[in-house]
């Protein structure tokens, strides 16, 4: 089973994508192609078991990564006073 | 969006459209209204109950879709977009005043950093608060009313 997912690169954060892709290595084969705009993401060799909500679950996971590393660096420009 | 069910499309406020086909809502929103800062706390707080998914619709606007993880109606979907909608404005709401408040706050951490030990210490602050109490009371606000003669019954 494969699947397609292209996520904005001014909506996600690359870095937190890139870092969360090991963490799916027991359930799918993760291709990212970096465009100029976008991350191209190609999931192969899906678990079947996982299949229905891989894609969906990733996306959630990447957009709390992203909200929590946003967040930090904000914290982090504002001394801590965010 | 899928285009096998009929979708649905409607406004909550002029501002944001949203359009929903039986099993996602999603909702355009304008980022000179809604700050991303205000979009990503909104959606942040759906994460539990949905998976969200945010795309780039154009220069400045930005799609937020919303698919339920349980079961899914029309009135659901409808509901859960007039959900996002009041916790984008609250969001807005935050991110507004952490703007007008950030100087403060900001004053106030140097002032807390930065400041010498002796005038943050318990020591002074008793002083000062001894000195207050025996400060002289020009206008006998203190006087106990037993002995002020006020009179009070």
């Amino acid at each position: 089973m494969e699947a397609e997912l292209a996520l904005h690169r001014s909506l996600y954060d690359a870095e937190a994508v890139r870092d969360l892709l090991p963490q799916y290595q027991g359930v799918a084969t993760i291709r990212v192609d970096e465009a100029e705009h976008e991350l191209r993401l190609s999931f192969t060799e899906i678990d079947p078991d996982v299949a229905p909500m891989l894609v969906d679950h990733f996306c959630n996971h990447v957009l709390v990564e992203t909200v929590t590393r946003r967040n930090q660096s904000l914290a982090t420009l504002s001394g801590g006073a965010r | 969006m899928s285009d096998s069910s009929p979708e649905t499309e409607g406004a909550l406020v002029d501002e944001i459209r949203w359009v929903e086909d039986g099993t996602r809502v999603a909702l355009t929103l304008d980022e000179s209204i809604y700050p991303m800062d205000a979009i990503y706390g909104a959606a942040y707080l759906f994460v539990d109950r949905c998976y969200v998914f945010l795309s780039r619709e154009g220069d400045r606007m930005v799609e937020v879709r919303l698919k339920p993880k349980g079961e899914s109606s029309s009135a659901a979907l409808q509901a859960l977009a007039g959900e996002l909608a009041n916790e984008l404005l609250n969001q807005v709401l935050r991110v507004r005043i952490g703007d007008s408040t950030r100087k403060i706050r900001e004053y106030y951490m140097a002032r807390a950093f930065f400041s010498t030990s002796t005038q943050s210490s318990i020591d002074q602050l008793l002083a000062e608060l001894d000195q207050e109490e025996l400060a002289e009371d020009e206008l006998e606000i203190q006087v106990p009313w037993e002995t002020g003669g006020a009179g009070g019954g």
